[in-house]
């Protein structure tokens, strides 16, 4: 049978005439030399956290309240809230499902962290021209806004959290780190969306490629390029 | 004494169709003799043919938990647990280790990462988090960047290995030996997704846990698997006895 979903752990082959005896002497010197090496406490790594993601909020305040903040007009109230709540759900399921580990502490499998990764981009921009597309005017092009400014606002903002969420999960991916920091930063550019469907009112097609989905392509290659480099395991020198 | 005529395949037990791979024993301790022999062993022709016995298992299992609450509580501040965590499973990840890359100092330096890599994820740990999984998977990553960093060398040095029942006749343990060899030097000749599957299968984590382990799923596990048995199958079949 291939797969036996009742497949009990086995325990491991008697140890081979092959593999040398271990050394108890060699263990204790290593368990005592271990212990005289530093490492952080839960509540250590809790502060820790906390900091870090307060820096990356504050930043992200700072920038957004450089820009001017969130600009309705020309946008009726309800649509700004409306695009505004549904793009925060989303992110925040997306960031749940990117960041989160479940019980695990190698995350979520491969598969799992592409399909979400590639859905979040997808359902951001849906979500954002359904709920303008049933307001008249609102999908009309703008000559002078082509995307390049809401490109640069959402790097500013997303860059951060995508920093933040990256030193968290500093040396712990074995497996896939490089997915691992692309889906983060696809979390990241998620969280940016929100601010910058605040600030920006044009849901003009081309512009919401360029402006706002770009920038979530960005982030999530800068993310495998963290991953590579701060996400993965390495062996300790 | 077996008879000649009897495959490689057959003397190790490897199934060719299910993957369910035995918890090979090259040696039988307890009996103290090697496989050539016309009864079936215990383990190897027995665990072909049937699941692990509930007692095996149940410690198994019972090991495990032990790993993973001496994991919390070592992440929950109690220093002496990660003692008690190395204690369960420093040995068969040695093992596991030497396997791979055929070592001794080598296995013991990834050794000694793996651990030291656990300590200092310690605040990290998940409660809950299974911990043989996460191990095998710093320690199969650590591996798989000595290879790339060094190329791939895995020298099965069988002048390292040492009888295991010197009382046994010198024949057996002769063909035991040989045995030995050729299965690690047959799963070495795996690709190299096949061959951490196969080594994680042989460590006794489930198809769940292997996944886990490699970052993939379930039915990645039990395909590499599948075909894995079957190239170990014809390759121990084909070699000369």
């Amino acid at each position: 049978m291939l797969y036996d979903p009742t497949d009990p752990p086995r325990p491991p082959p008697t140890p081979s005439a092959a593999a040398p005896p271990p050394d108890p002497a060699a263990d204790e010197a290593f368990l005592k030399s271990l212990q005289a090496q530093p490492a952080t406490t839960r509540r250590e790594l809790r502060v820790r956290n906390v900091v870090l993601f307060t820096f990356a909020a504050g930043f992200v305040a700072e920038i957004f309240y450089w820009w001017g903040g969130m600009r309705a007009a020309p946008r009726p109230a309800y649509l700004v809230l409306e695009t505004a709540l549904g793009a925060a759900c989303i992110a925040a399921v997306s960031t749940w499902a990117l960041f989160g580990q479940r019980r695990s502490m190698l995350g979520r499998s491969a598969i799992f962290l592409g399909v979400a990764g590639l859905v979040t981009p997808f359902a951001l921009f849906l979500w954002k021209i359904l709920a303008s597309s049933r307001e008249p005017g609102m999908m009309d092009i703008w000559t002078t806004r082509a995307g390049f400014k809401c490109l640069r606002l959402s790097l500013e903002m997303g860059i951060f959290p995508l920093l933040a969420m990256a030193l968290v999960r500093k040396n712990t991916d074995p497996n896939h780190p490089r997915l691992t920091g692309a889906t983060l930063g696809v979390a990241a550019g998620a969280c940016a969306w929100v601010f910058t469907d605040l600030w920006c009112p044009v849901a003009y097609v081309p512009h919401l490629l360029l402006g706002h989905v770009l920038p979530i392509t960005v982030l999530a290659i800068l993310g495998a390029a963290l991953g590579h480099w701060l996400i993965g395991v390495r062996p300790v020198r | 004494m077996r008879k000649r005529g009897v495959t490689a395949a057959e003397r190790t037990g490897l199934s060719v169709v299910g993957t369910r791979l035995p918890a090979f024993r090259l040696r039988n301790t307890s009996t103290g003799g090697g496989v050539a022999n016309s009864e079936p062993k215990p383990g190897i022709d027995a665990a072909h043919h049937a699941p692990p016995s509930s007692t095996a298992a149940e410690q198994e299992a019972e090991t495990r938990r032990r790993a993973n609450a001496a994991m919390e509580r070592y992440a929950a501040g109690d220093e002496a647990a990660f003692g008690e965590l190395y204690r369960l499973t420093s040995v068969r990840l040695f093992q596991y280790l030497f396997r791979r890359t055929g070592d001794r100092v080598r296995a013991d330096d990834l050794k000694q990462q793996t651990f030291l890599h656990m300590h200092q994820a310690r605040a990290r740990f998940l409660t809950g988090a299974n911990v043989f999984p996460w191990m095998y998977a710093i320690a199969h990553r650590l591996v798989i960047d000595g290879f790339r960093r060094s190329g791939r060398e895995v020298s099965f040095d069988a002048a390292e290995s040492e009888p295991v029942c010197p009382q046994g006749a010198a024949d057996e343990l002769l063909i035991g030996r040989q045995l030995d060899e050729r299965l690690f030097r047959a799963i070495a000749t795996l690709p190299e997704s096949q061959q951490a599957v196969i080594e994680l299968r042989l460590e006794g984590l489930t198809y769940r846990e292997i996944a886990e382990a490699l970052g993939t799923t379930v039915s990645a596990v039990t395909s590499l698997l599948h075909r894995a048995n079957t190239t170990l199958a014809r390759l121990l079949a084909g070699a000369p006895d």
